[in-house]
């Protein structure tokens, strides 16, 4: 089957400090998959470029972006303009400030539903109640008439999913959708996705730094590091069997059952600022098996159809146990 | 809203007062006479007794003021000394020049800096960018009476394109309402620019974007209502220099309005005239600041609430 999406080798730069490299990955259609990685690491910038949303002086520098198989990254960008809001949608992580706050909730759903659907306002105003509350909130005619100060956190996230929804799309992106929520809200929010795309068919993207989330709501993971992506795999591959050691280490700074909170597990160090003095691998500075063949430039090594990861020792797969002595 | 609206009036009212107050005090902080000074230098003593006895100046302060107060509400502001008519007729039969010059003057303005502001900000960063920011410059850092001047000496004096002074034709309002537009635009230009570039960075900006929407639609659709918010708080403020800037063209002008008769009763010591003028001007601007804030509750609904 033909992916609905396939992102191959990816380059961004913000003027001229390189952000993503060599980025690919790929999306079935209905399928979920949960990109997941620290603060900085090029989530947002991936999803953005995909969108083409990237603003200056941020550019996409190489590598193609295949939607159905045709590269968006060579289209005229009205045409891509086109495919916004009705083939791929996106939601994101501020909700507080990701809604116009001079128009009425009703305005800003009806207008993707009059864009894209071509519906009249009359039409589309109805149409806005009825996403309102396939979103669950309650007293969708009154709630339609608010703006969005009036609203919570939560709420103009529904409503931000709402909107989404609006286009019929065929790939939600939710970059840390739940992230600016509270834990009970953060539950609903991602029960109403899974919900909904269970609904409507459409596949989605999960963009979070928690890799829990995305055991419990993907098919399929991305873990990226410092721009890259340095492992991808299945939700069990990737939690039974993780091969590259960044990956081991986020999985063991996931807190457990009966563990307590203070003895949670840090990787040590922090992300590197600059990739371009880096020629190696990106993670050699944090990571405990790091050898003098870590500063050469690392490809990945596939072990499954699934399953695959930029680092050399995993050639033969570097064990669990190794890891867990150092 | 209305309630945001009558509660902006009701607040109005003491402001308004607070400066009737402070134009009728302003007599009694000049050295001297204040009937004297009303009265014209040269008046003899029973022009003098008179208007003592009209406007209560033999009474205490507070008298003085509630029944010239009065007075002006009922629409007596006095004689003017040098030509002895009602000061309310002299400024009926002038405001409309004035409101007509400022009318067409903010049109223009307008019409300049709103497109102007918009296309700089949209193209940052590129010639049109650049060629509109140095617009904006020169039109800030030029004085008005001196663009007026240059404007004069151009299409009136060497091309005789345009009169330079008096009203009667559409001719006649060219040079005064470019000049007035011209040094309008150029701040309010750069106000839009800035503003609009501090609005496209906001996140809602990058939702529309999102939708699909054409970059037309989220430029003025959803960033420039949003960067009308401030650019409209400090029009209030701009209010004041635009008096000041009448004043000084319609001076230039010869432009038969409020603003000449002020300078005229100015240099004239027509007092009561300039009491009037002054009391006018400034009603007018609180009004005018009044319309600003209920504008601003037009366009933001997070003030209607507050
Ligand atoms: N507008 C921008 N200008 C300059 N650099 C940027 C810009 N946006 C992102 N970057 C850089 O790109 C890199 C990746 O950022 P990105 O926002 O994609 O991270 P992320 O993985 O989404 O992180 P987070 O979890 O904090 O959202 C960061 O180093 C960041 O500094
Ligand atoms: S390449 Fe070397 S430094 Fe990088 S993850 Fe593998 S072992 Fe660690
Ligand atoms: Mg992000």
């Amino acid at each position: 089957m033909q992916p609905l999406l396939e992102v191959q080798d990816l380059e961004v730069c913000f003027a001229r400090r390189q952000v993503l490299r060599r980025v690919s990955f790929s999306i079935a259609p209905g399928e979920t998959l949960g990109i997941v990685g620290e603060s900085g690491s090029g989530k947002s910038v991936t999803a953005l470029s995909i969108m083409g949303l990237l603003s200056r002086p941020g550019r996409v520098t190489g590598g193609r972006v295949l939607w159905h198989g045709e590269d968006l990254l060579q289209l005229p960008p009205d045409s891509h303009r086109q495919l916004r809001g009705k083939a791929m949608a996106m939601i994101f992580q501020e909700p507080m400030t990701c809604l116009n706050p001079v128009y009425t909730v009703e305005k800003q759903i009806s207008e993707v539903l009059m864009l894209h659907r071509g519906m009249s306002k009359k039409e589309a105003a109805e149409a806005a109640a009825d996403y309102l509350e396939q979103v669950g909130i309650a007293e969708p005619m009154a709630r339609l008439r608010n703006y969005p100060h009036e609203l919570s956190g939560g709420m103009r996230q529904r409503v931000m999913i709402a909107m989404a929804l609006a286009g019929e799309p065929e790939l939600l992106i939710a970059d840390e959708p739940t992230t600016a929520l509270d834990v009970t809200v953060q539950a609903q929010i991602l029960d109403l996705l899974k919900q909904l795309q269970a609904k409507t068919g459409m596949a989605m993207i999960l963009i979070t730094h928690d890799l829990g989330l995305v055991a419990e709501n993907a098919e399929r993971g991305v873990v990226m590091y410092a721009g890259e992506v340095v492992e991808e795999g299945s939700v069990e591959e990737l939690f039974t069997n993780p091969a590259h050691p960044y990956t081991q280490g986020l999985l063991r700074s996931l807190p457990r059952w009966g563990e307590q909170q203070d003895m949670l597990y840090t990787i040590p160090g922090t992300v590197p600022r600059r990739l371009e003095g880096i020629a190696g691998c990106a993670f050699a500075e944090r990571c405990p098996l790091a050898e003098e063949r870590c500063a050469e430039p690392q490809s990945m090594h596939r072990f499954s159809a699934t399953q695959a990861a930029r680092c050399w020792r995993t050639k033969d797969k570097v064990g669990d146990a190794e890891w867990q002595s150092r | 809203m209305l309630k945001y609206v009558v509660r902006r009036i009701l607040l109005a009212i003491p402001l308004v007062l607070g400066i009737s107050l402070l134009v009728f005090g302003l007599m009694h902080l000049a050295p001297g006479d204040p009937v004297r000074m009303l009265a014209g230098r040269e008046a003899p003593q029973e022009v003098i007794d008179s208007i003592r006895r009209e406007w209560g100046f033999d009474k205490p302060f507070l008298v003085q003021y509630f029944t010239w107060l009065s007075k002006v509400l009922r629409g007596d502001m006095g004689r003017s000394v040098i030509s002895q008519l009602p000061v309310s007729y002299l400024i009926k039969s002038r405001l409309p020049y004035t409101l007509k010059l400022n009318f067409w003057a903010t049109l223009l303005g307008l019409a300049i800096a709103f497109p102007l502001g918009v296309i700089a900000a949209a193209k940052r960063q590129t010639w049109v960018d650049y060629a509109a920011s140095a617009f904006a410059l020169v039109g800030m850092s030029m004085p008005g009476f001196w663009l007026a001047l240059v404007l004069i000496i151009v299409f009136a004096v060497q091309l005789n394109w345009f009169p330079t002074s008096g009203t009667g034709t559409w001719a006649h309002y060219v040079l005064p309402t470019a000049t007035l537009g011209f040094s309008w635009a150029a701040g309010l230009m750069r106000m839009v620019r800035t503003s609009l570039l501090e609005v496209l960075k906001e996140d809602y900006v990058r939702t529309a974007r999102a939708k699909g929407l054409r970059e037309k639609v989220v430029l003025v659709k959803h960033a420039l209502r949003n960067a009308l918010i401030p650019i409209v708080t400090v029009l209030g403020t701009w209010l004041a220099y635009m008096v000041v800037g009448t004043v000084v063209i319609e001076t230039i002008f010869a432009w038969p309005g409020l603003g000449r008769l002020l300078t005229t009763a100015l240099l004239q010591r027509d007092f009561f005239l300039v009491q009037a003028i002054i009391l006018m001007i400034s009603v007018a601007v609180v009004a005018a600041n009044l319309l600003v804030d209920v504008l601003y509750a037009v366009i933001d609904p997070r003030v209607r609430l507050s």
